[in-house]
């Protein structure tokens, strides 16, 4: 609760306004603050949207004989390859999904279009994936 | 900014060890070239394939093709064996 909204609350105890007054002030409160939160400068606490996204395979311990891969994708090399996507005819389209379908993978390629791609992308900052076997397998944005 | 180098390191066991440096301006120059060349066959291509559906896609997928070219800066693909080990970077 902010400082100001207690003091009305405590003048509203007091019986200095009444409650109509009280109400008032605090839709008066409520009204300017959206302003000030857009005035705030942005904070460190704020996540920063990433530009990599790493694919990190690693042996175990006890294998010799694995392959290390490490694998650096720009971030907008994603965006770019969204957007090249979706200039893709859509008879080619419908091909593509089915053999992803065929894959096991179900992804509608005329879903995805430039307005939702941020939201994708923006949905990868929060991808982890690890996976531990044989091989340790990373995938993350950083 | 569009990539300018491909560095390119190939180690084989008991082989020579390749180290190549690749100035792709080189192939950008020479792709505009080829885009410029092409582009009024492929507005010709595209009107007439516009009834088609394939216009707009052959509209757009130089400028977008070229999007993802530029964007290929900064991509790192290292794999490394217990004989062999292969690094590509754009820079």
């Amino acid at each position: 609760m902010s400082e100001e909204r207690r003091k009305i609350l405590e003048m509203l105890a007091e019986g200095k306004i009444n409650t109509d007054e009280a109400e008032k002030l605090l839709a008066a409160i409520s009204a300017d603050e959206p302003e000030k939160k857009e005035k705030q400068p942005d904070s460190g606490a704020e996540k920063q949207s990433p530009k990599y996204l790493r694919v990190v395979v690693e042996p175990a311990p006890d294998n010799k004989e694995g392959e290390k891969v490490n694998i650096r994708v720009p971030m907008k090399l994603l965006r770019a390859g969204i957007k090249l996507a979706s200039v893709v005819p859509v008879d080619v389209q419908g091909k593509v999904d089915e053999a992803l379908k065929e894959k096991g993978i179900k992804l509608d390629l005329s879903q995805i279009t430039e307005d939702n791609l941020e939201e994708i992308v923006e949905s990868l900052s929060d991808l982890t994936v690890d996976v531990e076997g044989k091989e340790k397998v990373r995938i993350f944005c950083e | 900014m569009i990539p300018i180098l491909m560095k390119m390191h190939i180690r084989e066991k008991d082989k020579n060890k390749i180290k190549l440096y690749f100035p792709l301006i080189c192939i950008w120059i020479l792709m505009a070239a080829v885009m410029i060349a092409l582009s009024p066959l492929i507005l010709i291509a595209a009107l007439i394939s516009w009834p088609l559906g394939y216009g707009r896609s052959l509209l757009l997928i130089g400028p977008r093709l070229l999007t993802v070219i530029g964007a290929l800066s900064g991509l790192v693909v290292q794999v490394e064996g217990s004989d062999e080990k292969v690094y590509i970077y754009i820079k």
